[in-house]
């Protein structure tokens, strides 16, 4: 028998895991509403395994599916925020990078 | 010159509406605490704090399954401090599927796909490179012929740039088969579709032939074959990688949600076994 960690369904699971880690809000990942999900419904189905029944295929690539949501709109914003542009230049940058300067504004008058 | 106060020149650039020029799009400030999921009348809602999530045109946000509930309120969980709503597809799906801004039917869809699917990435081999080609009939080969033996029909590929005759028969097959689906299953369908440019690989993916990522990656293959000559950028291909697998797999768990309930029976639990 496959041990513990190598068993496809449970690699998938800590990965799940992982990424809501990433992603939650609260702090105990015990309090999510969607960790308490997905362990009720892999005990659920665990004995299926041993059975040949095609629902354990079907949760799993379920689980995978969701993964890969997941794993990829993390990255996506990760990538996103790493490249994203700060917008237009100003007219004072620019015109500093071909080595002109603004003309001075007049000064408000003191009283 | 006058000097200003920092808090009076932050001030004058608030103000200045050309100043706002690091929003990309419009955002919300996130303005809720902790998300949550309610059942009511068959059908679940999503809740933040102890509002209800609705949609654009006012409708309450509402699913048939459970499990897709819960998966909605942990994306808008997952928002930190601004919504960013366009990386939320599985709330934009069924937004869609409520709204219907496109007024479209079961069949318009239905349509959209049996005429798209003589322009299917798949059935189209490169004809300049040699090797490309054989990659092509190496990854896509299987897919076609996978789609060959469960739809029981014969498809050929292209031959030049004229997209390839699609006969009566496997248009029939695939409409009876697409029209199978409710309406939230085929709107997210679409979105897939247009995600990998393919309704066979969505098929493939519908059927769980293929993972998402798989189905991603044999969507780009020649993006991946010029990649290895020409290198990878991250801020082109990883992005454009991790979006496409992101849209691919939000529809398919819209779809896969959407169906389960005919195929869904109570399974007695271990702890009930044992007893």
């Amino acid at each position: 028998m496959a041990s513990i960690s190598t068993k496809p369904p449970l690699v998938t699971l800590r990965l799940l895991l992982s990424e809501i880690r990433k992603s939650s809000s609260s702090k105990k990942l015990a309090d999510n509403q969607m960790v308490q999900y997905i362990f009720s419904q892999y005990r659920k189905h665990q004995t299926t395994d041993q059975q040949l029944c095609k629902a354990i295929d079907e949760m799993h690539f379920k689980a995978k599916t969701y993964c890969d949501y997941l794993v990829n709109s993390r990255r996506y914003k990760e990538i996103n925020a790493d490249y994203k542009g700060k917008g237009e230049r100003s007219v004072e940058e620019t015109a500093r990078m071909v080595g002109f300067k603004m003309p001075h504004e007049p000064k408000p008058k003191r009283n | 010159m006058l000097l200003l106060s920092p808090t009076v020149t932050g001030l004058l650039r608030t103000s200045c509406t050309r100043c706002i020029r690091y929003q990309n799009y419009a955002t919300r400030k996130r303005f809720y605490r902790g998300t949550g999921i309610v059942q009511s009348d068959k059908k679940w809602e999503v809740t933040l704090d102890h509002r209800r999530l609705k949609t654009p045109n006012g409708h309450v946000l509402a699913v048939n399954s459970e499990p897709l509930a819960r998966a909605i309120a942990a994306e808008w969980d997952a928002q930190t401090e601004v919504i960013t709503q366009p990386t939320m597809h599985l709330t934009a799906l069924c937004n869609t599927a409520l709204d219907n801004p496109g007024k479209l039917t079961k069949h318009d869809i239905a349509i959209y796909f049996l005429e798209y699917f003589s322009t299917d990435t798949l059935l189209f081999y490169s004809e300049e490179d040699e090797e490309l080609r054989l990659l092509q009939e190496k990854e896509w080969g299987p897919i076609l012929e996978w789609f060959q033996k469960r739809f029981n029909v014969i498809q050929e590929v292209a031959k030049g740039l004229e997209p390839p005759p699609v006969n009566t028969n496997t248009r029939a097959v695939l409409a009876r088969y697409f029209l199978s689906y409710d309406f939230p299953a085929l709107s997210a369908m679409s979105f897939g579709v247009e995600a990998l440019k393919s309704p066979l690989l969505m098929l493939a993916c519908v059927e769980r032939r293929l993972e998402p990522k798989q189905a991603v990656l044999l969507a780009r293959l020649e993006e991946e074959y010029q990649l290895r000559q020409w290198g990878r950028v991250e801020w082109a291909h990883e992005l454009n990688q991790a979006e496409l697998t992101a849209r691919v797999a939000a529809s398919l768990l819209v779809i896969h949600s959407s169906t389960e309930k005919h195929s869904t029976k109570a399974k007695t639990t271990p702890e009930e076994v044992t007893q």
